[in-house]
Parts: structure tokens; sequence; C-alpha cells
């Protein structure tokens, strides 16, 4: 029986690698341990909804249209003093084509605005920095309890398997939360997560769902599962500590907060090259750990942590997302992209290992323990080492 | 027909390439009785000495080529093919050549700044080829050929360090190479048609 | 002083030439064939074809290619990346190539150079490194393989100073952190290599410039190898060569006449 409500039968993409394991983008606040996953959806034909998705991009989507709606927009918000549109990232590819391009092409006056990393890694650092001194942009850095960041940490990864939660939920609440504070109506971010499989709904508008952002008055939080009372009482801390969690409720202005993804082809591996002619960004000195990339997701050092879990519950290490954004977007073919997966996917984050069990404070044992509860049946099996295996690989013949 | 003569000794793609690009009929064999029925003959080869007359000994290719130099029909001998054309070559110790060349096969001895394997182009010297200009030409060896100073060979010759040494060698019928004439732009692709004409 | 090479580097994934930063990204840049004859025309000393992603794919096309360039340019061709065994040296050399360069296969298995070198003989194997600083400002590198994908913990130094006696003929040198960034050269690295191996030695990455030609050749190395500056535009070899032969250095000058 699969686990979280995923799907019994491992179908993968005959065009890409993913798998109808994937799951879709979570409100993360909402989430709780029983949740049930909605995920990719494979169709009749074998083809994922992240590749007819793409096929639409390349064929269907009329490009200059979407630019001039783009251009329609920004001319209202578009101010000759102060900020007219925040753009929240951490200065890796897609924040830094993002903010550039809308100073440098649009004309905008852009506030960049980030949720400092867990553990910045010292790449990270350095593209964060030359974000602002060779890009030329202003920046806010918000920096959480890092006390309070490594409890959360803590309990999503207990409870959820999914050590990241903390950032992607602080990384979606900052822009829309500073743009509301500095009285700044737009935010646009870069890509829109829909793109590699939510609903193909999502990718009709340019907008993100308010739900990722903003709650109604009453509506229960929970953070690694847990709620704030439950968390404050057992850590004996404030609720109010809290607060940077909480999304976007009712009074006040609310921003408008757009994908320049609609508007724009992406590519992210354009984005990286962008990124390198015009902020000073550059690739990691090595591939981290899962993967054979070196320009996506490097500037924290939970990342890899991220995607061990995502291959743990889902059969998905880093190379299968990797290579499959690739392959869509023309850079590898799938033969190519198959053999990656099986070289990386499911390689083990050593590097920073010892220093993500000090940060959630667990030791190797107890980190191991706490994964192998989160291995469904229907994806693992114990081989006659003893040692776990999937069953189910895009690299394996059936 | 021209006839390149495989015995193994290196690849042929850039030879044959340029054949074609002069438009000359040409066939590639390992066989004597092939050679033996050859207008002209081309021994090309990279490699080392002893190997490369070793393996023209066991296809009796040695046989073909001097029955075909001794016909006075034109032959050509680029880089290794030069070499074994000579009397003898030394790497790994004497071993005789086919002896058409009268000379030896000596290594060439590095410096600060001339190195070994000697590659890239220089140009030649007292190559009279009714051009007002002497060539420069593409080199990848070695060893290079030293001839008997009492030779009735028509030399033309590339710098190394203070010396001269061989780029091309006519003897007769025969024409050789140190350099690559088929990998040697427009310039070699004249040397290579002049010396199958000869 | 022998002639100063200038070489145009192609990076090849399938059939296209591409270009990365740092070797990372596979930004396509255009046909192989076209760009081959392209730099052949401009005044190119030699091509080198590197072929980034050789293990993991099906290599009939790439020979079917190479013969396709071999038949159009008239200067040597150097092709490296995917060379495990001898066999797989011999199907490039029968492609056409005229020189087959090593890298990955070469460290975890030296004697495949000297297997290579005794049959083609030691002009004929380039040993193909790829340089990474370990720390910006240390003058220690560290040797990559697989295009940059996989650390050997292979001190950078010790490796070139076999190379001679292991039979290889020439060191294609690849700054790891300068390659795709025309950012200039990383002339330690250079100058480190000149003193330690007695090989000839073609440098590659970063070059923007024909003072950054030159420097490499005013330090003793016998070739440059330029990617990104030419496919984007910044660099001619022509006017390149023509301005460093006006310095000084000994080089093929541009073919003054042709048929």
């Amino acid at each position: 029986m699969a686990r979280f409500g995923l799907p019994d039968e491992v179908i993968f993409c005959t065009q890409c690698v993913i798998s109808n394991q994937r799951p879709r983008s979570t409100i993360e606040f909402q989430s709780g341990v029983t949740e049930v996953k909605k995920t990719m959806a494979i169709d009749e034909n074998g083809v994922c909804d992240a590749c007819h998705f793409q096929a639409t991009k390349d064929v269907n989507i009329d490009w200059n249209s979407r630019e001039d709606q783009l251009l329609q927009l920004l001319e209202k918000h578009r101010k000759t003093s102060g900020y007219d549109v925040v753009v929240p990232g951490s200065g890796g590819k897609d924040s830094a084509f993002t903010a550039h391009i809308l100073k440098s092409k649009y004309g905008m006056n852009p506030l960049t605005v980030t949720w400092a990393p867990h553990l910045y890694t010292e790449i990270g650092w350095e593209n964060f920095i030359n974000w602002s001194h060779v890009g030329g942009l202003d920046n806010i850095l918000f920096t959480p309890n890092g006390k309070l960041h490594r409890i959360l940490t803590r309990e999503a990864f207990k409870n959820l398997l999914h050590p990241f939660q903390p950032f992607i939920v602080g990384q979606r609440i900052i822009g829309p939360m500073i743009a509301k504070r500095f009285g700044i109506p737009l935010v646009m971010y870069g890509e829109n997560q829909a793109e590699y499989g939510n609903s193909i709904d999502e990718n009709k508008t340019p907008l993100m769902k308010n739900q990722f952002y903003s709650r109604s008055a009453n509506q229960e939080i929970k953070l690694g599962g847990r709620t704030i009372p439950e968390l404050a009482a057992e850590y004996d801390l404030s609720e109010n500590e809290f607060e940077p969690y909480l999304p976007l409720s009712g009074e006040g202005l609310e921003p408008q907060v757009h994908y320049l993804g609609y508007y724009l082809k992406w590519d992210p591996q354009e984005c990286f090259y962008y990124a390198f002619e015009n902020t000073g960004f550059k690739p990691a000195p090595e591939r981290t750990e899962g993967t054979y990339s070196r320009y996506s997701s490097i500037d924290d050092k939970i990342d890899p942590f991220h995607y061990y879990t995502t291959h743990v519950k889902f059969g998905l290490g880093r190379t299968s997302y990797d290579a499959a954004q690739e392959i869509r977007n023309g850079k590898i073919t799938r033969q190519e992209g198959v053999a990656l997966v099986k070289q990386f996917d499911a390689e083990f984050p050593s590097r920073y290992f010892r220093e993500f069990c000090e940060y959630i404070q667990l030791s190797p044992d107890e980190f191991h323990a706490i994964v192998n509860r989160f291995r469904s049946p229907h994806l693992w099996t114990l081989d006659s080492n003893d040692s776990w295996v999937l069953k189910h690989a895009v690299w394996m013949k059936d | 027909m021209i006839i390149i003569a495989d015995y193994g000794a290196g690849n042929l793609g850039s030879l044959t390439s340029a054949l074609l690009e002069l438009d000359l009929d040409f066939q590639v064999s390992a066989v004597p009785e092939d050679v033996a029925l050859a207008d002209r003959l081309i021994i090309p080869g990279v490699g080392a000495f002893r190997p490369g007359m070793e393996s023209l000994r066991k296809s009796g290719l040695d046989e073909a080529i001097l029955n075909h130099h001794k016909s006075g029909k034109p032959i050509v001998g680029i880089c290794l093919g030069m070499h074994l054309m000579a009397t003898k070559g030394t790497e790994g110790g004497e071993t005789h050549g086919l002896g058409i060349l009268p000379g030896k096969v000596e290594r060439l001895e590095a410096s600060k700044s001339h190195l070994v394997p000697h590659l890239g182009w220089e140009k030649i010297s007292e190559l009279d080829w009714g051009h007002d200009y002497q060539p420069y030409v593409y080199f990848a060896h070695s060893y290079y050929f030293s001839p008997e100073s009492s030779s009735s060979m028509k030399l033309s010759f590339f710098a190394w360090d203070g010396y001269h040494l061989p780029a091309i060698v006519k003897k007769e019928n025969a024409t050789a190479f140190q350099f690559h004439p088929e990998k040697s732009g427009q310039d070699g692709l004249i040397l290579l048609r002049n010396a199958l004409e000869t | 002083m022998t002639t100063f090479r200038l070489i145009a580097r192609l990076d090849l994934k399938g059939p296209d030439v591409i270009k990365g930063i740092q070797l990372e990204g596979f930004r396509k840049i255009g046909s192989p064939k076209v760009l081959a004859e392209e730099y052949s025309s401009q005044g190119a000393d030699e091509i080198i074809l590197v072929d980034v992603v050789a293990s993991l794919y099906d290599r009939k096309s790439t020979y079917s290619l190479i013969q396709q360039i071999v038949n159009s340019i008239r200067v040597p061709l150097t092709v490296t990346g995917g060379v495990q065994t001898l066999s797989d040296a011999k199907a490039l050399f029968d492609s056409g190539a005229d020189r087959v360069g090593l890298n990955s296969h070469a460290i975890r298995n030296p004697k495949l150079i000297s297997e290579i070198a005794n049959i083609y003989g030691s002009q004929g194997v380039v040993c193909s490194i790829e340089a990474k600083r370990l720390e910006p400002s240390k003058s220690e590198w560290e040797c990559l393989t697989e295009s940059g994908r996989q650390r050997s913990n292979v001190n950078f130094l010790e490796w070139l100073g076999r190379l001679e006696s292991l039979g290889a003929g020439e060191i294609l040198l690849t700054s790891v952190d300068r390659d795709g960034t025309r950012s200039g050269v990383d002339i330690d690295l250079s100058k480190v290599a000149r003193e330690v191996s007695n090989l000839p030695i073609i440098y590659s990455g970063g070059i923007s410039s024909p003072s950054d030609a030159i420097e490499i050749a005013n330090c003793g190395l016998n070739g440059a190898c330029i990617g990104a500056s030419l496919h984007y535009g910044f660099l001619n070899l022509l006017t390149l060569k023509e301005e460093m032969i006006t310095t000084g250095i000994s080089a093929r000058p541009p073919e003054a006449k042709r048929l």
C-alpha cells in the first residue's frame, strides 16, 4: 500500500524522466502528517503534464502577445522614484535574471528581497553579493530567527521528512510581506512551479495562487506538521516568534504576485548564462551530490537533503528533476537523462551530512531511522545485503 | 591508379580526403598484388619504425614496394612512410629499412626552445616548386631522416634548433615528406599532387 | 622556437557544438562542420573537438561527423573525450582524426596512454587535463574528469610530471576556472605547467584578447586554444594571428596564396 496516498503503480514519462510519484506544489502551512499528495499526471500516451506544457510553450503560446501583456503591466506600475516591483530570490539564476532584466530591459526599479538559506554555501553567498555588486540591485536580506528556524527544520524533517519546508514557507511569504510593508503593489517571481507539473490550469494565469502566501483570518497554520501553539509550548517559545512564517492576512494592501515565466519563455539554463553575463553569477565549483549540474539550487547546504528526501519519499532525486527540466528545454536527450539519473540520482549527500545532523540536532543513526520510516513499500525493498533499493527507476528495464 | 599501402600504421582519413579533394583516383590496399598494379604508390604512416618494418615484411608489402620503386613509377612516402624508405632506423636499436633513400632515421634532440614531439607548422626552405614563396607545412614527429652526405638526393629543409633537417627528400622517382602534406592546407595539396606527378 | 599554434576549440555534444561556462551548461552554438570550416578559413592551425558527453552517447554519429569534418578542412583535427580503450582510439583514428585525446580514462588507467602511443606514435596522443584551482588564491590545482563533473583527487602537477614517460605527445591544458568566461588566462597555471613538463602544451580557458594569447606564448607554451571568444564573435583568428606576429611571435602566417 503506497504511502502519502501515492499511486500504487509507478509510471515514468516516456519523454522526460519524471514519474507519476512527483507531488504537486503544496500549500506548505496546511501540510499535515497524514496528507494525501496530489501527483504528476501522466496521460495514456505516457506523457507527463510538464512535457505537455513544454509543447504548449514551444508551439501554442504567442510570446509576443505575452510580452505585450508584460509591458502593459509594468507600465501601470513603473515609478520614477521609489521601488515599483519586489523580486524575491537569492541571486540564483532565476531571481538574478528576473530582477536584472526588469531593471535593465524594462526600466523598472526593483527591490530584491531574500529569505536567507538555512546554511549559506560559499558560492551561494558570493553569487548573492554579486547580484548586488555586479548586477546593480538593492536588496533586503531577511534572516529568520535561526534558533526557531532550526527547530522548524527538525520538526519538518521528523514529521514530514521535509527539511526544506521552513525555507519554502518563508520564501513564498517574504516577497508579498515586504511588498505590503513598503507599499509596493507588484511582486514578480521567476518561474511558475506549475511548469513542472502542477495542474496545467495554473499556467493559464500569471498570478501565483494566493493561498501560497496569504490566509483567511482564522485559518489554522501548521509548520512541520504541527500547530503553532503546540510548537510554542513544547519549545518554550512565544507565539509571536512565529510571525515571519505566517502568511499575510486580510487588511491593507494586497500585492499582486506574478510569475515572469508567464510573460517570457523560460529557459533555466539560459537564465544561468544570463546571470553569468550580467550579475556575476558563477556555477558551483563542484557538483552537488545527487546531481550532475552545478548551476541550479547551489546556495543552501540543506538543499541536497531536500532532494535526498524526495528520493526517499517519491523515488525521485535531484538528478531526476534537473534532467527532466533539461530534457524539456532541449539541452539533453532522454537517453542522456536516463544515464545521468542512473549515475547520480541515488547519491548520498555526505559532504554536509555532519553539519546537517548538527543543525537539526539528530545523530546520524536517528537521521537514518527517521528516513527509513518514510520508505513506502511500493517504492523500496531490502536487498540481500540488507540495503534499501528502489523497486522502480527510470533506467531499469521493465 | 594510385595505391595507398595500408600496413596498419595509423589513420588514413586525412590522406584519402586529400586525394578526394585533388580529384585523384585511388585505392587503399594491404595486399602486395594490388601494389604491383599501381601506377603511383603512397606509403603513409605514423608510429614506430620497427613495428612498421615488421608489418611490411609480414605482409610482403616490402618487396612489392621495392619492385614498384625499381620500375621507376612515382613513389611517395609520408612521415613514417618516409622513414621506412631509409637505409635504417635507430629507434630501439638498429633496424633495416627499405633502403630506397640512403640515410638513417634518428631521434630529434629536444631543447628548451624545441620540444619533442615536434608538433606544428614550420616554413620549408630551398623548395623549388614554381611559386615565389616558401610554404608553411604541418609536422608531427619525434624522429627525422638524416641523409648520407654522398647521396644524390634533392633536399628541402625545415629549421630545428640551429640545424637544417630534411622536410622533403627527392631521389629519382621517390619523394618523401617528413611533414603531412595532406594536412598542410592548400600548399600541402599542391606539394602532394606534384609528388604524385613526378 | 617552433611556431606557436592558434587552435579553435569545438565542444561537441551529439550533433552540436555547444559552449558552457566553467564546463557547465550546454548552450548550442552551431554545426560542427560549419564552424570547423569557418575557423579553418580564419587560419586555425588545428581544430580540437572535445566530446563532452561521450560516455553517455552512442558514438556512431560522432564518427561520421568526424569524417565529414576531415573531408572539409585541410588542417589537423584532434578529437578528445570518452576514449576508454585502444579500440575507442582506433575508431577515432579510422574516422579520420589525426590525434586522439585522453582525460578521464587516462587518469584511471595510465597504461592506456602508452598502449595507444605504441601503435600511433606519441605525437598522436594528447593528454587532456581539466585543471581546477583548489582555492582561488592558492597555486594548487586538481584534475577533474568527465567534463568537469567529477573530482579525481589527483594533483595536477604530479599527474603532469608523469605524462612524458607514460607516452603522451602533447598536453591540452584547460583551466576549468576560466573556461567559457572570457576573463583572461590562468597565468600561474601556465607557468608551473611549463616548469614541470617538457612536452608541448596547449592552453585553453578564458582567452579573450590578443594579449591573453601573447601571455601564453611568452610563458613558453606552444599553443592557444580558443572557444567562447570565437563562438561569440569576440575574436577572429586571422586578426589575432596577425597581431601576434607583429609582436614578434613565430606563427604560421595567414595563407598568402591559394589554388
